[in-house]
């Protein structure tokens, strides 16, 4: 009867699937996102100035030299964000993580939608602590872009079949495994409150 | 009667008599001709029966004859079963020198002559590959999510000590997503 509960307490995990995300997740996405944006920017920007220089046999400054570098700069964050959450509502670096931008209904987002997000995505960089305090401090974990936009991230990503593939790869015995790897493994999956 | 049977018998004394008449020498030369001649039929005779036999077939038109048996019908009436189980496969592998066998095989050789290639292709060992490293992956996708979703988790039990009111009418989610299930 022991083994059957724990057994039993083991695959109750929720899935989280369209659960509002909470800041520590969103924060590591956009990270990934930052690297992959900037980071891709750099090399292809690099890339197109050496091409330019070898063949037109002009000097056109490195995105180091010059501020005018920060146009096509915004014109990249601005695609590469709102190409993303227009497609699948996921950027490379939320899909990473299980995230997924949707609309304040659960709906999909649409390009218009998108593109309304990642422009006051900008401005809640000028105001970090509006901008992002809701994300903590909010029930719905909404950011002021969210608000703007009506948009939600919510977890695209299923605990529940992550926890059985977890188990299916640890096959062991319930009672074969310590108290301690039992309330580690599966108070891994508590849900956001 | 008595007079015809004692006819034959007088013959036979007759020719006695006539054997016992000719010298010795010359009665084993005209038996050893005899025997001669008659050992010199047989063979004659063998021989003519092979020729005409060898003739034969050599005049059959065996093709012909096989096309006009029905070798269906004939072989509906063979018990397959029962000859199988006359056989004794164990005892005639047990006489199998497995060992001398696989010596002569070159296993080089015949491992260098498979299309590794075709064979991944054409079963499931590419998806087994596939489905092994992509556990490796996706296990270590599911640790760091997991671990983003404790990290949340503890960032939300911090924020409701900090705003209990407000964040104890947390919905969960979306209405369209989450619809029916209340908050965490």
């Amino acid at each position: 009867m022991i083994e059957a509960r724990r057994v039993e307490s083991e695959l109750d995990v929720e899935s989280l699937i369209g659960r509002y995300a909470g800041a520590v997740t969103r924060f590591a996405a956009f990270v990934v996102d930052a690297v992959l944006s900037i980071g891709g920017f750099l090399v292809g920007a690099a890339g197109a100035v050496w091409v330019v220089n070898l063949f037109a046999r002009t000097h056109v400054p490195s995105p180091n030299d010059s501020l005018w570098w920060l146009v096509p700069f915004g014109a990249w964050l601005f695609v590469y964000f709102w190409y993303c959450y227009w497609l699948s509502g996921k950027t490379p670096g939320k899909a990473l993580f299980g995230l997924r931008v949707v609309a304040g209904d659960g709906s999909d987002l649409g390009g218009p939608r998108a593109a309304v997000r990642v422009v006051a995505f900008s401005v809640s960089w000028v105001f970090p602590v509006v901008g992002f305090g809701g994300v903590v401090l909010g029930a719905r974990h909404r950011a002021l872009h969210d608000v703007v936009a009506r948009t939600a991230v919510v977890y695209d990503y299923d605990a529940r079949a992550a926890h059985l593939r977890f188990l299916g790869r640890h096959r062991r015995a319930p009672a074969a495994r310590t108290p301690g790897e039992h309330a580690r493994d599966v108070g891994a999956f508590t849900t956001v409150g | 009667m008595a007079g015809s049977a004692s006819q034959p018998a007088s013959d036979v004394e007759r020719v006695a008599r006539v054997l016992l008449s000719v010298p010795s020498g010359a009665a084993r030369a005209a038996l050893r001709t005899a025997g001669s001649a008659a050992a010199r039929a047989t063979e004659f005779a063998i021989e003519a029966a092979a020729s005409a036999v060898e003739t034969f077939v050599r005049v059959l038109d065996v093709n012909g004859l096989l096309a006009g048996v029905d070798l269906d019908a004939l072989l509906r009436r063979v018990d397959v079963q029962a000859l199988l189980d006359r056989i004794d496969l164990d005892s005639m592998l047990r006489r199998v020198d497995l060992d001398a066998l696989l010596r002569g095989v070159d296993v080089n050789d015949l491992i260098a002559r498979i299309d590794v290639d075709t064979l991944v292709e054409e079963t499931d060992v590419g998806a087994v590959i596939a489905r092994s490293t992509g556990s490796v992956a996706s296990g270590a996708v599911d640790l760091m999510r997991r671990q983003g979703v404790n990290l949340d988790d503890a960032v939300a039990r911090i924020a409701m000590r900090l705003r209990p009111r407000r964040l104890s009418t947390n919905p969960g989610g979306p209405p369209g997503l989450v619809a029916g299930q209340g908050a965490t």
